[in-house]
């Protein structure tokens, strides 16, 4: 499977710093990612950047649309109890021959991706290896 | 009471709920129910004016709140058991019926060797009907051979009372269960060994299940025809209201057919979702955006259905980029721009390709 995604995903690669688009991906709290699995909105959120302002019910701006989102923030986001956020993703980059920096969002070690970063690749490894787990964690009861 | 029936749709922002197109039946075996939907509607929550939520409902989801109730946070709007569905008595309010059976659907019965109790079905091939006799007047309703009656013949039935229970297994909402699945998904193909289903192209009601065709009637009331296997066995029954992408048969829902008939941007979501739960409940970690990237590089291949002014070659498979490119080419022309559709593509079908590529 490495082999075959790292053929698909290599050559894509950080072109640009912020391509600026505004569309993005909706992460809604009530989805059966958040609720079925349980896994909270705040880490879905962390490390992504904003695509649109996130308001509480009183009105009140909590961030703003470009915010990076830090843990913190992300709590504070779960706290107000909206119902979806809409977060920059790679699906929605406008960047020409390849993506941008602010789309990928930050690097597991909270570095932004640098201009020539090879994302792709990292990101066919990084699949590769989930999907190897994914098939060891297979419990068996008996 | 909120007695747990499986699925439930809560809301996340809280506000006042408005019923949208609701329809309800009664629920006479719990007052706490609004009532059960009869057909396809939704429930909105409203801060002022503003729509919060819309919570789309399916016929037999019991829902319960009541119109311009005030929902904190959290509160279960409706529920629903995806396996069961729900035969209902209809008659008019405060009515009561005398229930015969033509022939009764099934019965339980104790094994002799086990001593263990058992349901027996029906031989017959045809629907089974319950009589409700309210003095002269009968209402007729007929039932499924499969389903278990709640009601013995020569009871008295109230309205909405449910007179028969049909289980069947629910729709697999997500299909990746295994590294099989998961593989299947990033190579845009059925996993192995499990039957491919025919989907709804559209919201509709099921009109007639053929021995190898399922008509589907749009809400324009055009009737399509869906394809189904030759061993194939129907999920649906007549009448059945269907969403668009809804299997018709036991099987997998086949990534594109759930393209054309819900588009890009819905499918990608689904798929998305779908991988992010697998992953989540199996605790495995891996970035968000590393998927957004898997997905982003399989639908990014452009079928060409009319070339226009662009160069680009009838009925081939082109990548998104260049014929972007070639479109604005054609624009800066002042000429016709392609016609395209996007097609989704795996990651063999992408590495060999990219692989025989001279350009790479």
């Amino acid at each position: 499977m490495w082999r075959d995604l790292d053929a698909a995903l290599g050559d894509v690669t950080v072109v640009t710093r912020d391509c600026g688009t505004v569309r993005g991906r909706t992460i809604s709290a009530d989805d059966a990612v958040t609720t079925a699995a349980q896994l909270p909105l705040a880490d879905r959120l962390e490390g992504r950047v904003l695509a649109g302002d996130v308001t509480a019910r009183d009105g009140s701006v909590v961030a703003r649309a470009g915010a990076l989102v830090t843990l913190a923030l992300a709590r504070a986001i779960e706290d107000t109890a909206v119902p979806s956020v809409e977060v920059r993703d790679v699906l929605f980059c406008e960047a020409e021959g390849g993506v941008c920096a602010v789309c990928v969002g930050l690097d597991l070690d909270a570095t932004w991706p640098a201009k020539g970063d090879r994302v792709g690749a990292r990101a066919a490894w990084a699949v590769a290896v989930g999907s190897v787990s994914f098939d060891l964690r297979t419990f068996h009861v008996c | 009471m909120f007695v747990d029936l499986g699925s439930a749709v809560r809301t996340v922002s809280g506000g006042t709920a408005r019923y949208v197109g609701v329809s309800l039946w009664p629920c006479p075996e719990n007052p706490d129910y609004a009532g059960e939907c009869a057909s396809r509607c939704a429930i909105e929550v409203m801060w002022g004016d503003a729509v919060m939520e819309s919570h789309a409902l399916r016929a037999g989801a019991v829902v319960l709140v009541r119109d311009g109730d005030e929902l904190r946070p959290g509160t279960p709007i409706a529920q629903w058991s995806p396996g069961l569905r729900r035969y209902r008595a209809p008659l008019g309010d405060g009515v009561e019926a005398v229930a015969t059976w033509s022939e009764e659907p099934a019965r339980e019965e104790v094994d002799d060797i086990t001593g263990l109790a058992r349901w027996r079905f029906a031989e017959a091939g045809d629907d089974v009907t319950l009589s409700l006799a309210v003095g002269d007047t009968v209402t007729t309703i007929t039932v499924p051979r499969a389903a278990v009656p709640k009601v013995a013949s020569g009871s008295r039935v109230r309205n909405g009372e449910v007179i028969a229970e049909r289980y069947a297994p629910p729709f697999e909402r997500f299909g990746v269960n295994g590294m099989e699945g998961l593989r299947a998904l990033l190579d845009a193909r059925a996993p192995r060994g499990v039957p491919l289903a025919a989907v709804a192209p559209c919201d509709g009601v099921v009109t007639a299940i053929e021995p190898r065709w399922v008509r589907v009637r749009d809400e324009a009331g055009r009737e399509l025809r869906v394809h189904r296997g030759r061993w194939s066995e129907a999920s649906v029954e007549v009448g059945d209201e269907v969403s668009a992408g809804d299997a018709l048969e036991w099987g997998h829902r086949s990534h594109h057919r759930l393209l054309r008939a819900w588009g890009e941007a819905r499918l990608r979501d689904h798929m998305l979702e779908e991988i992010e739960y697998a992953t989540a409940m199996r605790g495995v970690e891996v970035r968000a955006s590393d998927w957004s990237l898997a997905l982003r590089a399989m639908f990014g291949w452009r079928r060409v259905l009319d070339a226009g002014d662009t160069g680009l070659p009838k009925g081939a498979v082109i990548e998104r980029a260049v014929v972007e490119r070639a479109q604005r080419e054609a624009r800066a022309r002042g000429g016709r721009e392609a016609t395209v559709v996007t097609v989704l593509r795996g990651a063999r079908w992408m590495a060999l390709r990219k692989r025989r590529s001279p350009a790479t």
